[in-house]
């Protein structure tokens, strides 16, 4: 008997849950390590970097991805993908414009964040109904929304000209913290607490880790989905209300490549692509990343294009040490089920 | 006593056929009640009823005395009726507190999740069942069976009256085994129903009160375990007393030259020191819990998994099996033990599935074209050498009964021209009388010439067709036993690794 | 035959409904048809030899990228790299007619299109990255050399001998990309109900641990069917630039989208183990004479966004209510 216990698998424990607890503080200690790395090289080849201007502007540039990163992980977290946001993020940016010619900020801000709702519940309604899977969905929806923005602007640009002052949403600062980052922050914290400590949080993860599971528990998985697909919408149009606040003119082609950028950030920041859980810290450090390199670039006149080269070279990099980082579990955790 | 659930009259039909015929079936407080017979008796159809999967197309259901009728499985569970299924409905990713607690989380008055409630009530229950893992586990962490711990653990939280165990021992392992029929006993103390499926009459003997079997979608008869032997029950799902002849393998042909010869091969984290041959003209049989290595023996003799030490010889020539392809090349084929994972391409057709791996030499185009009427041949051929019943080579495979698709395995087995076949549980899910042919089948390969090694965790399987049998146990060889050696209780004391009195290996 | 060969028929359930079952099975085809009738009759421009070749030519350029996309749609992945891929392609053509001759220059952008389509196969069977995301990460990596190289211009490619490729006509009416994709959507029918190789597609389609455990080499086929793609894409690009007689890097800019609801609407399945290149082809079409009939109807560019993500969306419903219809088991 002794010979079977020494084997059995409860010995196996503490070392796997070594393994387990260093691969989840490295995801997201890994990428805020990158991270200041990255600043400190950035700060020593490209001068300017480290100027008060440029580290606000790469913050609020790492702010508006951010907010949407965070809905896709959401998304990710209960085993879909949203590929529609940059195309949400567009639109919604042009309702904003567009509501600002007619009425108060308020109001042109409720009703950019409607709009994505809207979209977003819709992505949720036909996923779930439908059972079709999220990232056709949103890949079709992903052209519907860009053709509907283009039509309403019929390929013109929208200036925002009768309130100057939305654009503090961009450039105000309080207490010395760029407003947008704020607004990220509160975004942060809320989903934070919705998928910690709220049962909504847990069943998400519950849905994208075992569906079957989820389901027997009595977890109505289509209102779950539902739900966070409209939570994505509203992340992409805080993004989209962010931006058009930044560019104070929008037009149809705003937003494209979104979509790439969120799903980089989110498996970048530790969130993995099997779905199951979300690293919402990861997520926010690694939109910092990303836009610290940008911006670096930017300083070393290096065009656009290479940028964009970058960004796709960086989601393989990204991807794959999400494969190392499933292939390493599943090999130690044993499963015999 | 009262039952807690009464099924009567019930009957289910699916177009084309009637898996329930009239059943009836009670369930007492506090009792222990098996269900057995064979595959395709309606066991599953009449566990998927009682868990609310499934409603009978006539017939009533009665739980604590008022008529009931479920819409789904949701409302059989909050009526008190849970199932413990064989694929567990736990999330990996969470921990065990908060799978305990899954679609019922408490929370306080801010719509936060209540932790300190949580992890308490989750500690109750555990300690109860004598689970030491920490509620804040991770549940991907845990055995097998501390997880079924937890499956059970769940249902206990949820007050259920009534618990459908399906194949519950089917992993786990001997110490384990023993762990569960405690908590068996304590659920049996607190007066909950438990209704236990399982094929294994060893278990059913031990666990249960009262039997209820199965054939052909018709109550035979239910009966109190302590008036009846083992052969009675097997008959009563047979239909018919079982030829005890026919389980015993016949002398074997003339033994040849070394198939295979496998010397101190180890494989990192699940083998070591394993040494043993195989002849052609021989079944060798592989014995173990499961967990004892046999899985992984097979695949690396397969070439799917890399052996981190020692040499495999094949038919006298040293070969490296790097991949099933180089495993191919070398005269070896594997059967796998879950057809409906890794085996079966429900796309295709029943003859594309069975030529799926067969080689071709020859020109260029023959590697490349489909030969239509080269495969029907083998397809034939093979068809007949089974006596797979398909209504045609082109049907789709899903149409095929458990039991014919085992054998169109069996036969992609044959077709891909390997004389060495690893069978892993090459009767599993497959009905009693189509067992018996593929031990035949598999008796009259040897006859041939093939070499075959057949594991397996059905033991009376491997007494009946083995002529030699080694046993794995913890990664280790524990024995390797002769022909006369080859009984139920000496494989069973190996495999749980004790020694036995005349141990001749080495 | 067809039987023979492994692929799977379709068990008749119950006799009687064989006009619904025709109907289903052919819906594309048939809708096909019914909208080329209803435009003809209705907007006599149509009708027009120049139009309907107008709307082959449109479908060819879909279509032949479509087939090889249905292939590896049957093996179980996707590519969406295609529009990336094709312009990159397309400006590689441009820019070596000069230097190196048409032919040599088609040569060229065909094998960077095998090439980057088994750079393609690689990242997603050897790093083992999902193959959507992948592909979209390497559509990033193509379009941003595609810039780079084309410095971000449009690349004149003025040959007429060239130019005969898009614009030139065999019998007057059937231009000459057509009668190509015709014989591409030969090639692949053959390719995946005759061959093992077609087989071993579906079986990888169909459950792709079991063509592991089976012995088959997923990932060479996966890669070998990834090249296919690339190779027809940049086809595509050929007939694309010569029709344009010009190449930037984003001449193809929603590709992925066309081809793919292109696929889908023809009745190929998602899931993979199962797949109709007829159906890519009526697809191919289909979707020509819609944007055909928006265009003589004067509805802007812009609904093409619409039309095509609302008929990719409307097929995947149809055959998700198809499945939950038909009885199963």
């Amino acid at each position: 008997m002794s010979d079977l216990e020494k084997v059995s698998d409860t010995e196996a424990m503490p070392k796997l849950q070594g393994v387990a607890h260093f691969i989840q503080v490295f995801d997201s200690l890994g990428v805020f390590a990158l991270l200041v790395v990255l600043v400190v090289v950035a700060s020593i080849i490209a001068p300017g970097f480290f100027t008060y201007t440029n580290v606000t502007n790469t913050i609020i540039m790492a702010s508006i991805t951010a907010a949407t990163g965070l809905g896709m992980t959401f998304a990710i977290a209960v085993g879909g993908f949203d590929l529609s946001v940059g195309s949400v993020q567009g639109l919604t940016a042009i309702v904003a414009a567009s509501l600002l010619a007619v009425a108060g900020v308020p109001l042109a801000i409720l009703g950019a964040l409607l709009t994505g709702l809207l979209m977003g519940l819709f992505n949720g309604v036909i996923i779930s109904k439908l059972k079709i899977p999220a990232f056709v969905v949103t890949f079709g929806m992903m052209s519907i929304v860009r053709g509907v923005a283009l039509l309403v602007t019929q390929g013109q640009s929208v200036m925002i000209t009768n309130h100057p002052d939305f654009a503090t949403l961009n450039n105000g600062k309080i207490l010395a913290i760029p407003v947008p980052f704020i607004i990220v922050m509160i975004v942060f914290t809320a989903l934070y607490l919705i998928l910690h400590h709220t049962p909504f949080g847990r069943h998400i993860c519950a849905i994208g880790g075992n569906r079957t599971a989820a389901i027997a528990s009595g977890i109505s998985v289509d209102r779950v989905t539902i739900a966070v697909f409209g939570l994505v919408g509203i992340t992409a149009a805080i993004s989209g209300v962010m931006l058009s606040s930044q560019l104070m003119i929008v037009d149809g082609t705003l937003g494209t490549g979104l979509e790439l950028q969120a799903i980089a950030i989110s498996v970048l920041g530790g969130t993995s692509l099997s779905g199951g859980n979300g690293n919402l810290v990861g997520t926010v450090l690694a939109a910092l990343l990303l836009a610290t390199i940008a911006s670096a670039l930017n300083i070393l006149k290096v065009a656009a294009f290479y940028q964009y080269l970058f960004v796709g070279v960086l989601l393989i990099f990204a991807l794959s040490i999400d494969t190392v980082r499933r292939t390493i579990i599943a090999k130690l955790t044993l499963s015999r089920v | 006593m009262e039952p807690i659930l009464n099924l009567t009259g019930i009957s289910k039909q699916f177009p084309g056929v009637k898996a329930l015929d009239n059943v009836d079936f009670s369930l007492r407080p506090g009792e222990v009640h098996a269900l057995m017979g064979e595959n395709g008796a309606g066991k599953s159809t009449l566990i998927n009823i009682i868990s609310g999967l499934l409603r009978p197309s006539s017939g009533k259901i009665y739980l604590a005395g008022r008529q009931v009728s479920f819409a789904g499985s949701s409302e059989a569970q909050k009526a008190g009726i849970s199932t413990i299924s064989q694929e567990f409905n736990l999330v990996p990713g969470l921990t065990v507190a908060e799978n305990i607690f899954l679609g019922r989380e408490p929370t306080g008055r801010s719509g936060l999740l209540n932790w300190r409630e949580i992890r308490q009530r989750a500690k109750e229950i555990l300690t109860e069942l004598g689970l030491k893992a920490p509620v804040n586990q991770r549940v991907e962490y845990l055995s097998v069976g501390d997880r079924q711990l937890v499956e059970i653990a769940k249902a206990l939280s949820l007050e259920f009256r009534i618990i459908t165990m399906d194949e519950p021992t089917a992993a786990l392992n001997a110490m384990e085994v023993g762990r569960l029929f405690e908590i068996v006993q304590k659920l049996k103390r607190r007066s909950i129903a438990i209704l236990y499926v399982s094929h294994r009459l060893a278990e059913v003997f031990r666990i249960a009160d009262r039997v209820t079997v199965l054939r052909d979608g018709k109550r035979v008869d239910t009966r109190p375990l302590a008036e009846l032997s083992e052969d009675d029950v097997v008959t009563m799902m047979l239909g018919r007393a079982l030829k005890r002849e026919a389980m015993v393998s016949q002398a074997p042909a003339s033994i040849e030259k070394l198939a295979l010869s496998a010397d101190d091969i180890a494989v990192r984290g699940f083998l070591s020191n394993i040494s043993f041959d195989i002849r052609f003209g021989e079944v060798m049989g592989c014995a173990g819990l499961v967990g004892a290595g046999r899985y992984e023996l097979t695949r690396a003799l397969f070439g799917l998994l890399p052996l981190s030490h020692g040499r495999v010889e094949v038919n006298g020539k040293p070969a490296s099996l790097r991949n099933p392809i180089v495993a191919m090349h070398c005269g070896i084929y594997m059967l796998p033990e879950d057809r409906k994972v890794e085996g079966i391409f429900p796309d295709i057709t029943v003859l594309a599935n069975m030529v799926i791996s067969a080689r071709r030499l020859g020109t260029l185009t023959s590697r490349f074209l489909i030969r239509a009427s080269e495969e029907q041949t083998q397809y034939e051929g093979v068809r007949t050498l089974l006596n797979i019943r398909a209504t045609s080579p082109a049907q789709g495979i899903t149409k095929l009964s458990g039991g014919n698709q085992q054998k169109v395995m069996i036969g992609r087995a044959l077709v891909s021209k390997s004389r060495v076949l690893l069978l892993n549980e090459p009767t599993r899910g497959v009905d009693v009388k189509t067992k018996l042919e593929i031990y035949s089948v598999i008796r009259k390969l040897a006859r041939d010439g093939y070499a075959i090694m057949v594991s397996s965790s059905d033991i009376p399987e491997l007494v009946s067709v083995s002529d030699r049998c080694i046993v794995l146990s913890a990664g280790r060889m524990a024995g390797l036993l002769n022909k006369e050696q080859i009984n139920e209780d000496n494989i069973t004391a190996l495999a749980i690794g004790t020694r036995i009195s005349n141990n001749p290996n080495e | 035959m067809n039987e023979l060969r492994g692929i799977r028929s379709k068990d008749s359930r119950l006799s009687g409904v064989s006009v619904v079952d025709f109907f289903t099975k052919y819906y594309i085809q048939s809708l096909l048809i019914v909208a080329a009738v209803v435009l003809g009759l209705v907007n006599p421009y149509f009708r027009t030899a120049t139009n309907l070749e107008n709307i082959l030519l449109q479908a060819s350029f879909s279509g032949i990228g479509a087939a090889g996309m249905t292939l590896l749609i049957v093996s179980g992945v996707f590519d969406l790299s295609v529009a990336g891929l094709l312009g990159l392609c397309g400006v590689v053509l441009a820019k070596l007619i000069p230097t190196i001759g048409i032919s040599l220059a088609i040569c060229a952008s065909l094998v960077i299109g095998l090439v980057l389509g088994s750079l393609n196969g690689f990242v997603v069977t050897k790093l083992r990255i999902p193959a959507f995301i992948a592909t979209l990460g390497m559509m990033n990596i193509y379009l941003a050399l595609a810039f780079i190289w084309s410095g971000g211009e449009v690349i004149p490619a003025s040959d007429l001998a060239f130019q005969f490729l898009g614009t030139g006509t065999f019998f007057g009416v059937l231009p000459v990309p057509f009668i190509v994709m015709v014989v591409i959507y030969l090639f692949c029918q053959g390719i995946l109900s005759r061959t093992l190789f077609g087989r071993y597609l579906q079986a990888i389609g169909s459950n792709e641990i079991a063509g592991r455990t089976a012995g088959l080499l997923v990932d060479t086929i996966r890669i070998i069917t990834f090249a296919i793609v690339g190779g027809c894409t940049a086809l595509a690009g050929v007939f694309l630039t010569a029709e344009l007689s010009s190449a930037n890097a984003i001449m193809a800019g929603g590709y992925e989208l066309t081809v793919i609801a292109v696929v889908v609407i023809g009745g190929t399945s998602l899931k993979g183990g199962k797949g109709t290149l007829f159906g890519s082809f009526a697809g191919a079409l289909f979707f020509a004479v819609i944007n055909n009939a928006l265009n003589l109807f004067g509805v802007g560019a812009y609904w093409q966004y619409v039309v095509t993500g609302f008929f990719l969306i409307s097929a995947l419903g149809v055959q998700a209510l198809r499945s939950a219809v038909l009885p199963v088991e």
